[in-house]
């Protein structure tokens, strides 16, 4: 079976700055993939290499098993969401969205068709002979997804497309984006730098880091198994907590204090490692049990759950995320435990999560 | 046909022809799409472009038309001319022309002193006269057009009402065609014209009204009154003097200082000068807050009451009979050149000042705003805020006003023709007639004084960059 | 408020008005004579255009069209009517029956025969306010022997190299500006620097070479003669390539998206959203051509038939060097068409002119 997209070994430079080192990729038909990583990953350059917008110094595209390296991006059969919409100001929506299908030389009849129901689908047809000028931030977003709906694309593809609405337009649209994959069952790739939009949406996700692939998978998989700190760190919040310590043989010892035995599949000799512990997974006695504790710097209480910063006495710090309101002070003291089936260990080059004996 | 002919012919038939056959073989079009059609054939070569190569492509198609036209038209004439300068004779035909080498650049030379064009052959006279007059109209009317032109834009940028009106005014002369200003002015200043007429009856006018008893004292108590007013208004404005009311000082100061004409008492003359020296030094005082201001204001006040107890006003209002002057023609007066820089003045000064003034509000309010707060003094504001900041602007207009003056023709050759004598003739009227308006045209010797012109802008262009540039490193 | 502060106050609302000050008087004092030194050369133009010819030939400086009354007099034919102002303050009507002399024969325009004499200084012309109309219709409708100046044709090819050379020089000044402005190609700083190069190189240096040039591509003596070497501008481009580099490079990628080739980007989408700077361009190069004299001069002056408006205007006021009165209503029916469009389009061009161009 061929696969709608696939990247093999794909590289891009800039002149003598390298942006991509070497990406191999497979997505699915019908899949919704996010492409997750910090500002400068590479991320939204890889998305212009698969639109075809630039060409990649190396490496393959194969569309639906078809090489498409130096085919134009008007004959790959996508479309694009862009980060500012670029509608085509001095034309109506109806103008905009038709354009494309005018550029391919369609039938008068089926664009009219194509550009209603579109415009149905996304509830913008009172606004088809208005000018984007005239719309608001959704309603342009909106249109702009329209202009990728019309031509009925292989994949769609999104860049940052959510990074210039207000918060809670944001929300609404990020559903409204999967509620349309669900209604469409196109391929579509996401680009994103806000792990949540990730989380939400994707049916998988790719995280970059400075033009490498860390690690894909589905959502939850990458929340319970992270492949690297990086990953660990990038998905979730608030963010997962990391304590240094050091692995001899199956004991680890944390810099704070606390000794424990851990069930890593391979043991150690003495290196370096880091703890990683979710928030949430951090358990809190407010009389000082526990296996350590630490003095409250901060806290939130936001009435669901109560987020606490504490600090080790050697300084390193610890974010808990408790689930019910409790009563703290600053500088108050509290214990904190650990347990053990909570624990991602990662040690060695890159950071990668040891493996456990589960 | 010419062989450009037949060039263009086969460029047409592959554009029209080949590009129909080539759109329509890869292109449906339905009936409707008949207008975008030829939207596509005009584009045909980029669309080949395109096709063949790529993206890559596009943009060498894109500037292929221009850059075909510059080509042949700017930088193939240029090379040309060099070519053209180091041949002879007549004819219109290229490479028909016998090779004489620096022939025409040594007549061109041929001088006892090279700054004495009397002393030169006769081609030689005609340039360098040309080339002389030529610079000293670019000295003059370079500056005079910068100022005039920042002035104004620094008016109209006031708060003034009506900005749009203004400045449509003063941009309006630069539509008008040079045959149409050179009518007008013609007109204007002709002997019987309606310059010298309007100059007639004022003076008639005044000397009548000079002649009337009782003149003198009425034209002193009412300077008094004047000078009076100006310099307690000077003074009274609360914190320090204002500039204003100080220049409205100078300029009265002046008038008394010229009429009084205190230095014919030593046998100079000039005393008008002296004037406004002294009242342009008042001003700077005032406006640029100094301490000895107020003291300045005050005695200049003292000394403008002397000087007005000596002005005889029925002596200097009878001007006698006024013998009209031909403005455009009576020769060794300097009045055909001084007309000739107004009028360029008159009819480009609105397009310099659009510049300037675009300049001018690009500069932030708040930084006047800012200086206001510091207690700075207009004219120091202006000095440290307005002028460096318009700096760049000034740069383009003085360059682009340089080349204009460099190449002034039209105005020239319809105004005064280049007389009287030679007295306006410049130098592209000489390339001009040596090669295009004589029995015998000399392809040659216009070539070579075009060259030598070329040389004379880029050296004053380039020394133009050259000062801006350490300047605008300070 | 008082009405002092109300007539003298020169901006803001109520609260902030500041009186008219001595600023603001020196300020419109300039404005004001500048504005006159513009105008009243062009409006005393205009208002002699429309006067009689020997109001213009006697350099008549009242501004109003005076002109001298005629009357049809029995048995002498038209004659042109004095008014005699006897000693003792009686006007009568007269016309002249004898040369002018010292004491000059007159006689009343309803007696004819009745001879008398008057002193000369008591003769003055009867005038009435006339617009010389025939100043205009003569050399336009050809009439009175002005058949010299071909106004249809000049204004035709006028007209004709002003819109063929503006919409050519629009066109590939756009195509040459997207290039430099919206593609990275190897060469882009050189074609740049050319071009800034062919900014330095004024027109009158290349003059005669120029003129080997067009006489070699079979194009001297045609108007497109004038029309081709002119229509490649270095301001244009640059003025064209300032404004699309703000055009956001997003815009063009989506239009490629949509599969439009770079040709129907270029027209789709770069013209219309440049349009501001186009109308720009398009006011100077009229300004430009419809002006141009030297060019023209040297490359059509052999056939009356291609001369524009610059050029027919210069040859009629150079063969009747006199005829003050044709050449001023000429001289005011060439400048006619552009002070419309500019009245027409003033607020327009003076403000396109000061933001969107030469910076």
């Amino acid at each position: 079976m061929t696969h709608t997209l696939e990247l093999n070994d794909i590289r891009k430079s800039f002149g003598q700055v390298d942006v991509i080192h070497g990406i191999d990729l497979a997505i699915e038909d019908g899949e919704f993939v996010v492409f997750v990583g910090p500002s400068g990953c590479g991320k939204s350059t890889l998305l212009r290499l698969i639109a075809g917008l630039d060409d990649p110094s190396s490496g393959d595209i194969l569309l639906r098993g078809r090489r498409v390296n130096g085919v134009p991006a008007s004959e790959r059969g996508l479309s694009m969401v862009f980060q500012s919409y670029a509608l085509y100001p001095h034309m109506s929506v109806r103008q905009n969205l038709s354009f494309g299908l005018e550029n391919i030389r369609m039938p008068r009849e089926e664009i009219r068709s194509r550009v209603e129901d579109a415009a149905k689908l996304l509830q913008i047809e009172h606004l088809l002979d208005r000018r984007p000028g005239q719309l608001s931030g959704g309603q342009r977003q909106r249109v702009a997804i329209g202009r990728a709906i019309v031509r009925e694309p292989v994949i769609f593809l999104f860049d940052e497309p959510l990074s210039n609405l207000d918060a809670e337009l944001r929300l609404q649209m990020r559903v409204e984006i999967s509620n349309l994959h669900a209604q469409l069952g196109n391929t579509m790739i996401y680009v994103t730098h806000d792990q949540i939009e990730a989380m939400t949406m994707a049916d998988r996700i790719v995280v970059l880091r400075g033009g490498r692939i860390e690690q894909v998978g589905r959502p939850l998989d990458l929340y319970n198994h992270p492949a690297n700190k990086f990953v660990a760190g990038f998905i979730g919040a608030p963010q997962m907590n990391f304590l240094s310590g050091t692995l001899d043989g199956r004991v680890l010892t944390l810099d704070s204090g606390m000794v424990r035995d851990v069930p890593v599949a391979e043991p150690g000799q003495g290196e370096t490692v880091t703890l990683g512990i979710r928030p949430e997974a951090v358990g809190v006695s407010l009389d000082g049990h526990g296996d350590e504790q630490i003095t409250v710097e901060n806290y939130e209480q936001l009435g669901a759950v109560t987020y606490i910063y504490g600090v080790f006495p050697n300084g390193e710090s610890l974010t808990v995320q408790h689930a019910h309101q409790i009563p703290l002070t600053r500088g108050q003291t509290i214990g904190v435990s650990f347990p053990t089936e909570a624990f991602h260990i990662f040690g060695g080059a890159g950071e990668r999560a040891l493996e456990m004996q589960r | 046909m010419t062989p450009a002919g037949l060039l263009m012919a086969a460029l047409g038939l592959f554009w029209g022809l080949g590009g129909t056959i080539w759109l329509l073989s890869h292109r449906r079009y339905t009936l409707r799409q008949v207008p975008q059609f030829f939207m596509d054939l005009l584009g045909f070569p980029v669309e080949l472009a395109q096709s063949m190569f790529g993206r890559v492509g596009v943009p060498y198609a894109l500037l292929l038309p221009n850059m075909l036209i510059f080509g042949f038209f700017t930088f193939l004439p240029m090379i040309l001319n060099l070519y053209v300068s180091m041949t002879g004779g007549g004819s219109i035909a290229l490479f028909d022309r016998p090779f004489v080498g620096f022939e025409k650049y040594a007549d061109l030379f041929d001088c006892e002193t090279i700054f004495s064009p009397r002393t030169c052959s006769n081609p030689g006279y005609n340039f360098w006269t040309g080339m002389f007059n030529t610079l000293w109209f670019v000295l003059i009317q370079v500056p005079a057009l910068c100022v005039v032109a920042l002035l104004t834009a620094l008016v109209v940028n006031q708060n003034i009402r009506g900005r749009g009106f203004w400045r449509a005014m003063f941009f309006y002369p630069v539509m008008l065609s040079p045959v149409v200003i050179a009518n007008i002015w013609n007109w204007v200043l002709h002997r019987k014209g309606a310059l010298n007429a309007a100059i007639g009856e004022t003076r008639e006018g005044l000397s009548l009204l000079a002649g009337v008893a009782g003149f003198d004292m009425v034209m002193t108590v009412l300077m008094a009154v004047l000078l009076l007013l100006a310099s307690e208004r000077t003074l009274r404005a609360q914190d320090d003097p204002s500039t204003a009311w100080a220049a409205v000082f100078g300029l009265l100061f002046a008038l008394v200082c010229g009429w009084a004409a205190p230095l014919s008492l030593m046998g100079l003359s000039g005393s008008f000068w002296l004037g406004v020296a002294l009242a342009g030094a008042l001003v700077w005082l005032v406006s640029s807050g100094h301490r000895l201001a107020r003291a300045a204001v005050i005695g200049a006040g003292i000394v403008s009451v002397l000087l007005l107890l000596m002005v005889q006003f029925d002596a200097v209002f009878d001007f006698g009979r006024y013998r009209p002057i031909n403005w455009l023609v009576t020769p060794n007066t300097g009045w055909p050149f001084f007309w000739l820089v107004f009028v360029f003045c008159w009819s480009h000064m609105g397009f310099y000042m659009l510049i300037l003034l675009a300049g001018l509000q690009a500069i932030p309010r708040d930084l006047y705003e800012a200086a206001k707060m510091d207690a700075t003094k207009p004219f120091r504001a202006f000095w440290r805020i307005t002028l460096p900041l318009i700096m760049p602007t000034l740069t383009v207009v003085i360059v682009l006003s340089l080349i204009r003056s460099f190449q002034i023709f039209d105005e020239v050759y319809l105004l005064t023709g280049g007389g009287p004598g030679r007295e306006t003739f410049m130098v592209v009227q000489n390339i001009y007639e040596v090669a295009f308006a004589k029995d015998i045209p000399d392809y040659g010797q216009a070539a070579a004084g075009s060259v030598l012109m070329a040389i004379v802008i880029a050296v004053f262009t380039f020394f133009q960059l050259w000062i801006t540039r350490r300047q605008s490193e300070l | 408020m008082s009405i002092a502060t109300f007539l003298t106050r020169t901006r803001g609302n109520r609260d902030t008005a500041q009186p008219f000050g001595v600023q603001d008087f020196l300020a419109y004092g300039y404005l004001v004579l500048g504005v006159l030194i513009i105008l009243v050369p062009v409006l005393w133009t205009f208002f002699s255009s429309i006067k009689s010819e020997v109001a213009v030939d006697s350099f008549d400086t009242r501004v109003l069209p005076m002109a001298q009354v005629e009357a049809e007099i029995d048995g002498v034919g038209p004659k042109p009517v004095w008014i005699h102002t006897a000693p003792d303050g009686t006007r009568t009507e007269v016309f002249k029956a004898g040369p002018t002399r010292m004491m000059t024969e007159v006689a009343r325009l309803a007696a004819p025969e009745d001879v008398y004499e008057v002193p000369r200084d008591e003769l003055a012309p009867k005038e009435e306010v006339r617009v010389a109309v025939e100043n205009y219709l003569d050399p336009l409708l050809k009439r009175n022997g002005q058949e010299n100046f071909h106004f249809a044709t000049y204004l035709y090819n006028s007209v004709f190299v002003t819109v063929a050379a503006t919409l050519i020089t629009l066109l590939i000044n756009a195509m040459a500006a997207f290039a430099l402005s919206k593609y990275r190609f190897p060469g882009r700083l050189t074609f740049t620097l050319l071009i800034v190069a062919t900014l330095l190189i004024p027109a009158s240096i290349i003059l005669v070479s120029l003129f080997f040039v067009v006489w070699s591509f079979g194009i001297f003596g045609s108007l497109w003669g004038v029309i081709i070497p002119a229509a490649a501008t270095p301001t244009g481009v640059f003025l064209l390539r300032q404004y699309m580099l703000t055009i956001p490079d997003e815009l063009l990628e989506a239009a490629r998206m949509d599969a439009a080739s770079e040709w129907r980007i270029f027209w789709r989408i770069i013209i219309p959203l440049s349009l501001p700077a186009l109308s720009v361009l398009a006011i100077l190069s009229v300004i430009w051509r419809w002006n141009d004299f030297l060019w023209p001069l040297i490359v059509l002056i052999s056939d009356p038939n291609k001369h524009t408006l610059q050029l027919g205007l210069t040859q009629f006021a150079g063969e009747f060097n006199s005829d003050f009165h044709y050449i001023l209503a000429m001289t005011v029916v060439t400048l006619i068409p552009i002070t419309l469009v500019f009245v027409w389009l003033q607020r327009f061009i003076t403000t396109g002119i000061a933001t969107t161009g030469l910076k």
